[in-house]
């Protein structure tokens, strides 16, 4: 057998990112350079400036770390080792400072995207360079320029337009094309129309020594929109495309058993094949879909199934891929591995939703398409009109109706709004992936809980302890050898109550799924399972030298802030139901607890079951954590993924919540509703002002001046409402960020 | 009035200037990371000249 201990919590760990140094892992995840390997981190639970010490500090600990830098915007880690060096030795070390790391793929949209990001930035800058240039001359120009000195500016502020419509303005021509060709209605053609429109005209004046020129307006326009698209992309991106994660539920490496040389080996997951046997250790999770052929255990099939409670496994019974090992040494022979398992083809499933998933547009972006190519064809049949008459007054109505009213406020309600809204979500911990998502939560009508880790911490707890005090240190000094989760739990709540030295432990055996044995100071202690009640808890006996002398009762305790929030959720008039995989009696317990009628609470339900579930109803949001809930979470219109879930459910989810339990879930409801309403107010906002200005143009009553002032005040407006929000809006932001 | 002749291309030469210096900030990668900088400030700061070369090194592969 190679050297592979039983595995304790150091060795676990180093193991569990052994995969990082796997060649074909480096192959897709590291690229390379002359001076060493690289390697993105998404870093969990990085927030402050201390994170960034600590994190970068890595590069003075371990050797072969040549440099490491951490953004704090979207929590990634950038690392160079040297050739020889490992990445898994960053990991471990990472891991150990308590930020959880996640190896990010290197694919090309990854490098296109920055610069992508940097190319439009470039173009802000020009445009905001040039307008604010052409602004200078035009106040001069309204002032009362005249003669040489005039002729000259508005040459000036031409050379001055050039970059910006031929370099700022490039992305708006690029996607009114696309959606031209799509034949589909942009908010991009009216723009492209205007800009377009307006700079031909204003060429034309210009020539013929007319003063109707709009350079000022239109670069103005441009600079705008511009820097709304680069907000939002900004706030969009910080939400982290979870999508380029890889998930690990499974090792990478498994204990073949080797008939002929009678050893175990280590073999890489893709080798296995059906009939094969594999070794799995306590604390490891099983690899395969299988059948167990020696050995006598419990498995923590939380991931799965959502049970909060261990399952007893022997020789014979079916394992999952996914589930934990918890107590013993069990050997399995393999039926299904890799995308085959049980585990895969929730993955697959999962996949195969998301795809079909469209991003979808927002309801005021929708209408103002129409309103605004209303605008379009009127300008275009003034435009016809004006051939039949005298060209060239009806050709600048036409022009004022085209960039006094399109496209600015319309262009600007939706990104701005949003984009606001995204950015301080962030901040206040809650990422949401996108402007669609918060506006189908505006619109959910079902909202649907798991259990276990959401509503309930997740973890087991101690809630009643009957034992002696002077037992206390002996006992912690057992339970700290072992990492079940029984055993942790109790850890945790004696080191808190043990004061002075923790003896040694002589003599130590764990009993196989049913609790553990120690010699401490010369008595011999016992602690074993009572009885697994039907609900939460679970009852521990403790016996010295055979003689009962204590009970502790653990449970997984429903978290203090979900009650609060399921009645709060209530009075929005949402209809609350928990979709569990666990047993009727805890379900009943929590939904009691809680204050969810349980009539309407579906317990026992298999990830495909979920998704059955969540299909029958319309404007769905799912709240869960485990990877029985990813496709769920992926089905529903709105899922959002709590704080410490799998890798899975991130992908499958819209929203992510940095901090856990589901206290912000309220708080975003709302904040999508009033998001959405400060939308239509910004809507019904343009549409007047719209109406008022076109009709202006349209009698011939606008000009330059005019346009240069109305067109800024009225974006200005829409900022400012934007900004402002509603007042229900502000209480919830100050109650996230609390 | 003359003299703004020769203040007007002046003042946009400056701007050019200005715009020139932002495009190159913006290409060598300064604009990608907003929030970090502002944390970074608070760390001591530790003088060493080899490690001082290696960030602007880093900052080439980047571009």
């Amino acid at each position: 057998m190679p050297s592979v201990r039983k595995s304790g919590p150091a060795l676990g760990a180093r193991e569990e990112f052994r995969f990082l140094d796997d060649p074909e892992f480096l192959e897709q995840y590291s690229w390379q350079t002359q001076e060493g390997r690289w390697m993105d981190f998404y870093v969990e639970g990085v927030h402050c400036a201390a994170c960034v010490w600590l994190t970068e500090k890595i590069a003075d600990i371990v050797d072969d770390v040549g440099f490491i830098r951490l953004n704090l915007g979207n929590s990634v880690a950038t690392v160079r080792i040297h050739d020889q060096g490992s990445f898994s030795a960053v990991a471990l070390e990472l891991q150990k400072m308590g930020y959880r790391p996640h190896p990010i793929k290197q694919d090309e949209q990854r490098g296109l995207q920055k610069r992508e990001n940097r190319l439009l930035l470039m173009r802000l800058g020009v445009a905001g360079a040039c307008a604010g240039n052409i602004m200078l001359l035009a106040v001069s120009l309204y002032g009362g320029a005249n003669g040489g000195i005039a002729d000259r500016f508005r040459w000036i502020s031409l050379g001055l337009y050039v970059p910006v419509i031929f370099f700022s303005a490039v992305p708006f021509y690029k996607s009114a094309w696309i959606s031209l060709r799509s034949k589909e209605l942009s908010i991009d053609i009216p723009v492209v129309f205007g800009i377009l429109l307006g700079s031909i005209v204003s060429v034309i004046n210009l020539i013929q020594g007319d003063d109707r020129i709009y350079f000022d307006s239109l670069s103005a326009l441009v600079f705008l929109l511009l820097s709304t698209r680069y907000l939002l992309k900004r706030t969009q991106q910080s939400a982290l495309d979870f999508s380029r994660f890889l998930h690990f539920l499974t090792p990478m490496w498994v204990k073949k058993w080797n008939p002929s040389g009678q050893i175990y080996e280590e073999v890489r997951m893709d080798q296995l094949s059906a009939g094969d046997r594999v070794q799995v250790f306590p604390n490891e999770c099983v690899p395969v879909d299988g059948r167990v052929v020696k050995g006598f255990s419990s498995l923590d099939c939380a991931l799965l199934s959502g049970e909060s409670q261990s399952e007893r496994v022997a020789v014979g019974d079916r394992v999952f891929a996914g589930t934990l090992n918890l107590d013993a040494p069990l050997e399995i022979e393999v039926t299904q591995s890799g995308v085959n398992t049980r585990m895969g083809r929730i993955l697959v499933s999962m996949e195969k939703l998301l795809t079909k998933k469209a991003a979808a547009t927002v309801f005021a972006d929708r209408v103002s398409r129409y309103f605004v190519s209303a605008v379009v064809i009127l300008s275009g049949a003034l435009i016809i009109f004006s051939f039949y008459n005298s060209w060239g007054d009806y050709l600048n109505r036409a022009l004022a109706i085209a960039i006094v009213t399109c496209p600015c406020t319309f262009a600007l309600i939706t990104p701005l709004a949003f984009s606001l809204t995204l950015g301080k979500l962030a901040r206040g911990g809650v990422l949401v992936k996108g402007p669609d998502i918060l506006e189908k939560l505006a619109g959910v009508k079902a909202v649907f809980f798991d259990k276990t880790g959401t509503l309930t911490f997740g973890a087991l707890q101690v809630t009643h302890w009957e034992v002696p005090d002077e037992l206390s240190a002996a006992i912690l000094a057992i339970e700290s050898c072992s990492v079940h989760p029984i055993a942790k739990a109790m850890t945790q709540y004696l080191r808190n109550q043990v004061t002075g030295v923790i003896p040694q432990v002589e003599e130590l055996k764990e009993k196989m799924g049913n609790g553990i044995c120690g010699r401490v100071g010369g008595s011999w202690y016992e602690l074993t399972r009572a009885r697994d009640a039907t609900s939460l808890s679970t009852e521990i006996s403790i016996l010295k030298d055979g003689l009962l002398v204590g009970r502790a009762v653990l449970s997984d305790q429903v978290r203090p802030e979900s009650q609060k929030v399921v009645q709060l959720l209530k009075s929005l008039n949402l209809n609350l139901r928990i979709l569990s995989g666990d047993h009727r009696g805890s379900v009943k317990q929590v939904a009691d607890q809680v204050g969810i009628e349980f009539g309407s609470c579906i317990f026992e339900a298999s990830p495909e079951k979920k998704n059955e579930v969540i299909k029958s109803y319309e404007n769905t949001l799912m709240v869960g954590d485990g990877a029985n809930d990813a496709i769920a979470l992926a089905q529903a219109d709105v899922g959002i993924a709590v704080h410490s879930s799998m890798e899975l459910s991130l992908q499958a989810a819209g929203v992510f919540l940095k901090t856990p339990g589901i206290r912000s879930v309220y708080h975003l409801v709302v904040i999508a509703r009033e998001t959405l309403s400060v939308v239509q107010r910004n809507f019904w906002f343009s549409v007047v002002y719209n109406v008022i200005a076109g009709g202006f143009a349209l009698a011939g009553k606008i000009d330059p001046l005019f346009a240069a002032v109305l067109m800024p005040m009225s974006a200005l407006t829409v900022l400012l409402s934007s900004i402002t929000g509603t007042s229900r809006m502000r209480t919830a932001f100050k109650e996230i960020n609390a | 009035m003359s003299i703004i002749f020769i203040l007007l291309p002046l003042a946009l030469l400056l701007g050019l200037g200005f715009l020139v210096a932002f495009a190159r900030s913006c290409s060598s990668g300064q604009y990608d990371d907003l929030e970090t900088p502002s944390h970074r400030i608070l760390l001591e700061d530790e003088y060493e000249p080899k490690k001082f070369k290696r960030v602007t090194q880093e900052r080439k592969i980047h571009v």
